[in-house]
């Protein structure tokens, strides 16, 4: 086990370098100078919400004495409260002067220019639902920045979290920042604003044969996701590094973690919809294989149609915090269940919106999730990046010997079973040799003869299993050879549907076809109305008219001219089939019948004639 | 393979050519011919259809010709010809089912009949396969 100094040095020795998007406001800051800024507040099922904590009583050491709590009770921060009409007015004055304008974000083509009208109708259907969820209000961003910006002029200080834990043959070097404020929505056209937010990079270390550690694996947090599409090997050339410190692309306002610079499109699926999505996908994907039709990679049809897309924008044109950067990191402060702040306050890190689907509510602390719960980041660093499964490359050739062992221990077995079979089914069959002819040995005969059939079906089977087995173990060989001859494995194998930055800009008429997108589903809306006020005995063929030039434009920007004439070229034939089967339905099915019969006539006598 | 002017792949010589290609070319042709022919006919005095006399000729014979000239392309194993014949066909069958639409002639369901065959035919996957490897050689290209 390590001591804190030593937990320490491991930390600051691969402390991250993160990269902003210019324009970004906030970065990460010290949570106990943010906790002296904040009220604690408590809500109560009936009661509502009651203040426990004045500003500037809040530390480390009061966060964690939790009160007692009833079921539907919620503890939360709050950070700023409602700007005054001048004080808005003042920051948003101040924020189109010249010199900040050349700081400020700019979203260029934005996502829906990138994606189909099914996502921009529920886009349009998500925007709506906010006016009717929790969440924060407008000027809450604005708040927060004008509260950020004072606590960074008293000390500016860029602050981590470190925690380690070793687990199994790996030691993980957790690195949590913490942001006062989440405006991905208000500031870059995003999903949700919340105050407070914590993020997380991991990266995974083993000991080497001369006792000195080598980082092999990284895993940066991104939204919700967990599982294999977070992590990246240390060798990967997508991976960014100074010296020994990972670079990683912070996207503006939500502050998720990328591996490289670019635009990012991350889909949300809307909880109503998930169950149809999971259905549609289902259906899709047995269609696939009816057909023999290959998904390629990273598609996912059913995925996009039904989800809600929003850019992360992780540039890293912005300030970089970190090794050989102006902006420096501040001593890491170590972190643990020990510590009462991370373990004994289940509450929220900032204002509670009330939303019912949560993400307009401010995220708990580093060891817990919205609902109380250890995050499974926290509980299984391994299992959270898909790491449970990974052994550190020095370890595989021993334990591919150890497998390769099992094995052949296991085929043994079975193949002296399968003789000892064998010997058993010739006994049997010489003694239904000897029965044949003999009536009055029927009822034995025939025994022996369910015998047979049942050992020739569990011999086939265990021979099947020995001929895997062999299989198996011939690969691992091979493999433990080609490790043995300094093999790395494939970096990106675990890979199924990484975030990689959106290269969907291949727009034609970039600047229209954005403009395009923005209009065009209200511009259609406005239409049909309009048909159907003024033109009401032409509503069907006026609509179907608007929706063809509304597709011939929209694939005219894509370039997938092509694609809609084959769509609708398959279209049209499937209209004319139903035509042509509701015309002549009894004289097609005679024809197909008499067809059917013909051909099996002209096959067999070709046979005969052969 | 040869690549024409544009760069563009053909295969002049037909070695290798698939029979599902040869076929649907000249299927293909088989289909321009009738529309000319049928144009031809709508142009004279006794048109088929008493419907937009002059510009359903009009629109015939330019379908038949596009149609002989994307066949002789389709032969020829051209880059983005089996686009061509898709659109020739989405364009009969649209021009047919606004006939069928508004006066029901005869003749628009053999034409329908062919127009599905076609669509079905030049999905052929032997089809498929070769103008993939072909537009996937065009979009490689230097």
């Amino acid at each position: 086990m390590m001591n804190k100094k030593q937990k320490l040095e491991l930390l600051k020795r691969y402390e991250p370098n993160l990269k902003f998007t210019k324009g970004e406001l906030f970065f990460p800051t010290d949570a106990e100078e943010y906790l002296r800024q904040c009220s604690l507040w408590s809500y109560q099922p009936g009661l509502g919400s009651k203040k426990i904590f004045e500003r500037g009583e809040i530390d480390f050491e009061t966060l964690g004495q939790n009160p007692p709590q009833n079921f539907g009770s919620v503890q939360y921060l709050k950070f700023t409260d409602p700007l005054k009409v001048a004080q808005y007015a003042r920051y948003r004055f101040g924020r189109l002067r010249r010199s900040e304008r050349k700081k400020t974000f700019h979203a260029g083509p934005g996502r829906l220019a990138r994606v189909g009208y099914s996502a921009r109708i529920l886009d349009a259907l998500f925007s709506l639902s906010l006016l009717t969820r929790g969440r924060v209000s407008g000027d809450q961003a604005a708040a927060s920045a004008i509260r950020y910006r004072g606590m960074q002029k008293e000390s500016q200080r860029f602050q981590y979290y470190g925690r380690v834990v070793e687990k199994e043959d790996w030691t993980v070097l957790q690195y949590w920042f913490f942001y006062v404020y989440n405006d991905w929505r208000s500031g870059y056209f995003g999903l949700n604003d919340h105050e407070g937010d914590w993020e997380q990079v991991s990266v995974y270390l083993f000991k080497n044969e001369k006792g000195d550690w080598e980082p092999e694996w990284l895993a940066y947090a991104s939204h919700d996701f967990e599982g294999d599409n977070l992590r990246r090997n240390w060798k990967d050339s997508q991976v960014e590094k100074v010296g020994e410190h990972p670079v990683v692309y912070v996207g503006a306002g939500s502050h998720a973690s990328f591996f490289q610079s670019g635009e990012y499109l991350t889909e949300l699926i809307l909880p109503p919809l998930s169950p149809l999505m999971k259905r549609l996908r289902q259906i899709s994907s047995g269609l696939r294989r009816l057909f023999g039709v290959g998904n390629r990679a990273g598609q996912d049809e059913g995925y996009r149609i039904f989800s809600v897309p929003f850019v992360d924008y992780a540039r890293g044109d912005g300030n970089t915090i970190g090794k050989g950067q102006p902006l420096k990191w501040a001593t890491p402060i170590l972190i643990n269940e020990e510590l009462n702040w991370v373990s004994g306050y289940r509450g929220l890190w900032g204002w509670w919106a009330k939303d019912p689907v949560m993400s307009e509510n401010a995220p708990a602390g580093p060891m817990y999730d919205r609902f109380g719960s250890v995050r499974k980041a926290w509980y299984d660093p391994l299992g959270w990046a898909g790491m449970n499964k990974v052994s550190p490359q020095i370890k595989l050739t021993a334990r591919s010997e150890q497998r390769i062992q099992a094995i052949r221990t296991r085929r043994e077995a079975a193949e002296n079973s399968v003789a000892e079979k064998e010997n058993e089914l010739r006994n049997l069959s010489l003694e239904a040799q000897a029965m044949e002819l003999r009536p009055h040995l029927k009822a034995q005969y025939e025994q022996h003869s369910r015998w047979i059939l049942q050992l020739e079906e569990e011999i086939g089977l265990e021979k099947a299993e020995i001929a895997e087995d062999q299989a198996l173990e011939e690969a691992l060989i091979r493999f433990s050879g080609e490790l043995d001859d300094g093999y790395q494995g494939q970096l990106r194998e675990h890979l199924q549907n990484p975030q990689e930055p959106d290269r969907q800009l291949g727009l034609r008429f970039r600047w229209l076809a954005e403009a395009w997108s923005a209009v065009s589903i209200g511009l259609a809306i406005i239409a049909f109305v309009a048909i159907a006020l003024f033109a009401e005995q032409y509503l069907l063929f006026a609509a179907l008219i608007v929706l063809s030039v509304i597709l011939v434009i929209e694939a005219t920007f894509q370039g997938r001219m092509m694609g809609l004439a084959n769509w609708l070229t398959g279209f049209l034939a499937l209209v004319a089939a139903i035509v042509l089967l509701t015309e002549f339905f009894t004289p097609l099915v005679i024809g197909f019948v008499l067809l059917t019969g013909g051909y099996l006539i002209f096959d067999n006598l070709r046979e005969i004639w052969s | 393979m040869n690549a024409n002017k544009n760069g563009a792949k053909t295969n002049q010589s037909g070695a290798d050519r698939p029979f599902a290609v040869s076929t649907s070319s000249r299927l293909l042709l088989i289909e321009s011919l009738m529309l000319l022919i049928f144009g031809l006919m709508q142009s004279t005095g006794r048109p088929i259809a008493s419907l937009f006399q002059p510009r359903l000729a009009i629109v015939w014979i330019v379908l038949g010709l596009y149609g002989s000239w994307v066949s002789l392309r389709f032969f020829r194993e051209a880059a983005g010809s089996r686009n061509q014949a898709v659109l020739l066909q989405g364009l009969l069958l649209g021009s047919m089912l606004l006939l069928y639409a508004i006066e029901q002639p005869l003749f628009a369901y053999p034409f329908l009949f062919f127009g599905i065959l076609m669509v079905l035919y030049l999905q052929h996957p032997d089809v498929r396969a070769r103008f993939a490897e072909i537009n996937a050689g065009r979009d490689n290209r230097p």
